[in-house]
């Protein structure tokens, strides 16, 4: 990518993100004050509200995969980017809300691979912990913060990562779950009000859709675009993945009630809809921009939507939106340092060496447990180039892991195995693995969608294999091999309702 | 104005004031939270 140093920033930008930043450090020192236990730590001794938790699930939902992934595949597709992409995952969130965060607070879990620790024992819990913790670490995020601080400081995206990044690790590390949630309400003020303040701008400074139909071809008006159908499907399964997502079971246990997080969720969608619209208008824009000569015809795809914010905001604000962005980044990377740094020592260690470890140990190895996680993040967060492909990734990897035995636990009334939970979470995550190696190894790289693609001549017909695939045959192995341990294992009753994991 | 822009503007209204009405009622709630009043659980 070739970012350059935005000319229209002044001082007073700085000191707004200046200003920023200390204040989400302030959060995080003020909140350790009253963080007294791993519960109260890790979960927020389950007291949040319906306001703080829409705060942070939107937030921690919409960092740079939205952000910047959602604006690249407008930029490049159109409207399906909200159509195809992003609308199906509100499906999934209105199913969490109704069908699973009811059954998920019956029991006192702390994590999501302690849902399977419950009913198939240690094995699953700690292959989905470890699933878990792989689509946890916070490249993505750190990834983006660079690329920001590239654009704001005109430094290395690497140290500008670290700088940034840093401040997060900080207040994540004093004041665990409440310093994540407090930070990301700010945030979510922040990165919906910049957006809401940034569209007009663009609209009057480029145009409206009048410019964007004029400029772009017709296909970009297509709810499903020229986007191969099965291309599509994938993206719209990434959305399965809410319903075993790691950060949002936190939440889930986080809250006050079920209630509590079944309004936030419903509420959570408007505000959802309303900030992938406006990302998708925005790509859109900014390649209506580019056609038109209005951006450098060089720009890339993912970093259009903060060029024509850039271009479009005045001296100023363009402090208040970078802190927006900085916003997004942050309380994606926040969140998931934490479940990381709690699949590490609380999924993992506990169970395999320390099942009596004491609160105190809990907390003070989760901390190193969150920096371990920052820290790998921080290594992988500079090796990827398109940003959608390593999410889709990432999701297969936790989806096809977790998805058929947390299903089969919560909702399967039959008989239930230990082997039957642990062979449906390995074969899951083994053929995803497996899948993407294949096609990475046998396949041709295809660079109009930056992916991998494995041609198989079968009967005189040739079959498109992308990587992105992966979850078609992950999914029915791990549901095949769910089946296999029910009929070879023996059948268990998980403990009874009010408990948490199994001893 | 197209249902592309009108669209916009929506979302525009729901992101703007929708986030600031979501945080006045955090705010009203957050006093309570820090004092460890967690309320009724289910």
């Amino acid at each position: 990518m070739d970012f350059v140093v935005n000319a229209h920033m002044s001082w007073i930008d700085f000191v707004v993100i200046v200003a920023y930043l200390l204040f989400m450090l302030f959060i995080g020192w003020y909140v350790s004050k009253r963080t007294t236990s791993f519960e109260e730590f890790f979960i927020a001794g389950r007291t949040m509200t319906t306001p703080v938790l829409i705060c942070t699930l939107v937030s921690t939902y919409y960092g740079i995969d939205v952000l910047f992934g959602t604006s690249e595949l407008a930029y490049n597709e159109g409207i399906v980017a909200w159509f195809g992409y992003s609308r199906p995952t509100y499906l999934f969130f209105i199913i969490a809300a109704f069908g699973l965060a009811g059954r998920l607070r019956k029991h006192n879990y702390r994590s999501m691979p302690d849902v399977l620790e419950h009913f198939y024992g240690k094995p699953a819990g700690v292959t989905a912990a470890l699933a878990s913790f792989v689509y946890s670490l916070p490249s993505l995020g750190l990834f983006g913060m660079g690329k920001v601080a590239q654009v704001i400081l005109g430094i290395d995206p690497w140290i500008g990562g670290a700088i940034f990044g840093g401040v997060v690790l900080v207040y994540t590390l004093w004041g665990g779950l409440w310093a994540v949630a407090l930070t990301d309400t700010v945030q979510f003020v922040l990165m919906c009000v910049t957006l809401a303040i940034a569209m007009p701008m663009i609209m009057s400074h480029v145009g409206g859709f009048d410019f964007v139909a004029e400029k772009l071809p017709a296909s970009y008006f297509q709810p499903m675009g020229g986007v191969p159908v099965w291309l599509v499907v994938v993206y719209a399964m990434t959305g399965l993945s809410i319903l075993v997502e790691p950060a949002f079971y936190q939440r889930i246990f986080a809250a006050r009630s079920f209630k509590e997080v079944r309004n936030a969720l419903l509420i959570g969608i408007l505000i959802w809809s309303a900030y992938d619209w406006c990302v998708t208008a925005g790509g859109m824009l900014a390649r209506a921009s580019v056609d038109a000569g209005i951006l450098a015809a060089g720009t890339h795809p993912n970093e259009a939507l903060l060029r024509i914010v850039i271009y479009a905001l005045p001296a100023g604000l363009t402090g208040i939106f970078l802190a927006g962005v900085l916003a997004a980044e942050m309380s994606t990377i926040d969140s998931y340092c934490l479940v990381a740094g709690g699949n590490i020592v609380y999924d993992i260690y506990r169970p395999v060496f320390k099942p009596d470890a004491s609160d105190a140990t809990l907390s003070r190895l989760t901390k190193w447990g969150i920096l371990l996680s920052w820290a790998l993040g921080f290594v992988l967060a500079f090796y990827f180039e398109r940003l959608l492909a390593l999410w889709v990734f990432m999701s297969t990897i936790l989806t096809s892991t977790v998805f058929v035995p947390i299903m089969a636990g919560l909702f399967w009334k039959g008989r239930k195995t230990k082997l039957a939970g642990f062979l449906s979470c390995a074969t899951g995550l083994a053929s995803a693995v497996a899948y993407y190696i294949l096609v990475h190894q046998l396949g041709i790289r295809n660079e109009e969608y930056a992916t991998f693609i494995l041609n198989l001549t079968l009967g005189g017909r040739t079959i498109e294999l992308w990587q992105e695939y992966a979850i078609f045959f992950s999914l029915p192995l791990s549901l095949a091999g769910f089946l296999a341990g029910n009929l070879l294992g023996r059948e268990v009753q998980p403990p009874p309702a009010g408990s948490g994991a199994a001893p | 104005m197209n249902r592309w822009d009108l669209l916009t503007w929506i979302s525009i209204v729901v992101l703007g004031v929708g986030s600031v009405a979501i945080f006045a009622f955090f705010l009203r709630d957050v006093g309570g939270i820090l004092k460890g009043g967690g309320g009724k659980k289910d």
